[in-house]
């Protein structure tokens, strides 16, 4: 039949027509995949920002014409400075976050008294926020923070909006999902979900961190923490606590940044 | 490398109908030989991702039934299967690629279903079952065949669960807000697993009354 020689032969000369016909569409594509990806994100944030309606649909130009009139990029470090001189267009956050072991391990529970102080290298760490441009002369109308955590099959991750005069009402929130089953823990991108984080609060009444817990069942709304609780889906019970640990995680970075601008605004609920 | 005596048959000759009817219809993959149930129940949560899914299916089988059939007389029996899986993964990651590139959208809703074609049972069992065994022409109007009766297995069932599961079809919402007001809620059977497998099996059911010579003599 076939020698040896033969099928060893064959096989390595499938594999290689194989990849070189894979790595040349992967080049060839890989302009127009990575444009995509920077439109849906620019798309996410803006939805975030309720700049973009559901459904809405909209050019590639358009997305970014709208983006550059009302979004602008601010940097900021662990404890909360701005840094205006910080300018990489590589900004990967994900992976300064993970090279500083933070990526998952933050402290459990509502961190106030803790600080980041003692990670190595946490002086590099800056932090993006999107800032809503407001009417020339006023304050910003809402900021913009990214989110990252892992769902149960697969990364989710998001953008939080939120109030630009207290600084501590959500008022919106868009969540991804990559590999969650549909029906089940894929339905926290829904805007059903979504919407209920809407008038949520981030910090009570002393200033306190309490971030948004999805909690199992329905909330409660004669409950004192009700401000900072949503319902869950049923059945996606990993997912929900996956979000509570996702938004929990992000707040407690970026609340110097918020303690810092509610403080000097004085806007205190 | 026999010259075959039908080498002046006509490209739509009656074989070759058959042969991109067969798998479509009598032979249907999804209902008759109940391949590739997995996706079929995956994606079918909504109506576009199934006309997608069924379009990149077809694609799939198509082409990966033309190379290997292309290759029939090359391939070696002990790598037979490997090298199957090499086309067939190549395909499935192009279409992937293509994808992500020309329908964003779409390719995140799909996420790692387009990935799963690999695994999808119809693809080998066409290979192994017709590829390997005829000319590319034939070879590729069976994928052709195969893709289109499976996509339209899905496309019915993601049309009745997007309707019933959503209340909505190819994302625009169909059942008035009203409806809902009044008292109407979405089917969430539907969504989850459980209203696929019943979608599919009231579609196998009416395909057996329709074409009374699929029910087994008992």
């Amino acid at each position: 039949m076939f020698s040896k020689t033969y099928t060893m032969v064959f096989v390595v000369g499938v594999t290689m027509v194989s990849a070189l016909v894979l790595a040349t569409a992967a080049t060839a594509l890989k302009p127009r995949q990575e444009l995509n990806a920077r439109l849906d994100k620019m798309k996410s944030i803006l939805k975030a920002m309720a700049l973009v309606k559901a459904g809405e649909a909209l050019t590639g130009e358009e997305l970014e014409k709208r983006f550059q009139e009302n979004v602008e990029l601010v940097f900021v470090d662990y404890r909360g400075t701005v840094d205006s001189a910080y300018k990489d267009p590589k900004h990967n956050q994900d992976k300064l976050l993970k090279n500083l072991g933070l990526a998952e391990k933050l402290p459990a529970g509502i961190p106030d008294k803790k600080g980041l102080d003692t990670t190595k290298g946490i002086e590099k760490l800056r932090l993006i926020v999107y800032v809503q441009k407001s009417r020339p002369g006023g304050s910003a109308a809402a900021y913009v923070i990214p989110l990252l955590g892992r769902g149960l099959w697969g990364p989710i991750h998001g953008y939080l909006c939120l109030d630009g005069k207290d600084l501590n009402t959500v008022t919106g929130v868009i969540f991804l999902t990559e590999k969650e089953t549909p029906g089940l823990g894929k339905e926290i991108e829904k805007p059903k979900f979504q919407e209920q984080f809407k008038g949520k609060l981030i910090f009570d009444e002393n200033g306190l961190l309490r971030s948004i817990r999805v909690i199992k069942g329905k909330v409660d709304p004669t409950h004192p923490d009700a401000r900072h609780q949503v319902d869950g889906v049923s059945g996606a019970t990993i997912t929900c606590n996956s979000v509570t640990k996702m938004l929990r995680k992000d707040l407690f970075l970026y609340a110097p940044y918020f303690r810092k601008l509610r403080g000097s605004d004085g806007t205190k609920p | 490398m026999s010259a075959s005596a039908e080498k002046g048959e006509s490209l739509f000759s009656p074989e070759n109908r058959k042969a991109f009817t067969d798998p479509l219809l009598d032979g249907n993959n999804v209902t008759v030989n109940s391949l590739g149930i997995c996706s079929a129940l995956a994606v079918t949560t909504l109506l576009e991702a199934s006309v997608v899914m069924g379009i990149s299916v077809t694609v799939v089988i198509a082409f990966s039934n033309l190379i290997v059939s292309l290759l029939r007389r090359f391939i070696p029996a002990t790598v037979r299967m490997v090298v199957e899986l090499v086309v067939i993964a190549t395909m499935v990651i192009l279409v992937d690629q293509v994808l992500k590139a020309y329908n964003y959208e779409v390719s995140k809703q799909l996420s790692v279903f387009v990935g799963l074609i690999i695994t999808n049972c119809i693809v080998m069992g066409r290979l192994e079952a017709f590829a390997m065994h005829n000319r590319p022409w034939p070879s590729l109007l069976d994928g052709l065949g195969a893709g289109v009766g499976y996509g339209l297995v899905i496309v019915i069932i993601g049309f009745f669960r997007e309707l019933c599961g959503a209340g909505s079809l190819w994302g625009y919402q169909i059942i008035p807000q009203a409806a809902y007001e009044a008292g109407y809620v979405n089917n969430g059977m539907m969504v989850l697993a459980p209203g696929a497998f019943l979608m599919l099996g009231l579609i196998i059911w009416l395909h057996r009354t329709v074409n009374k010579e699929l029910v087994e003599k008992d």
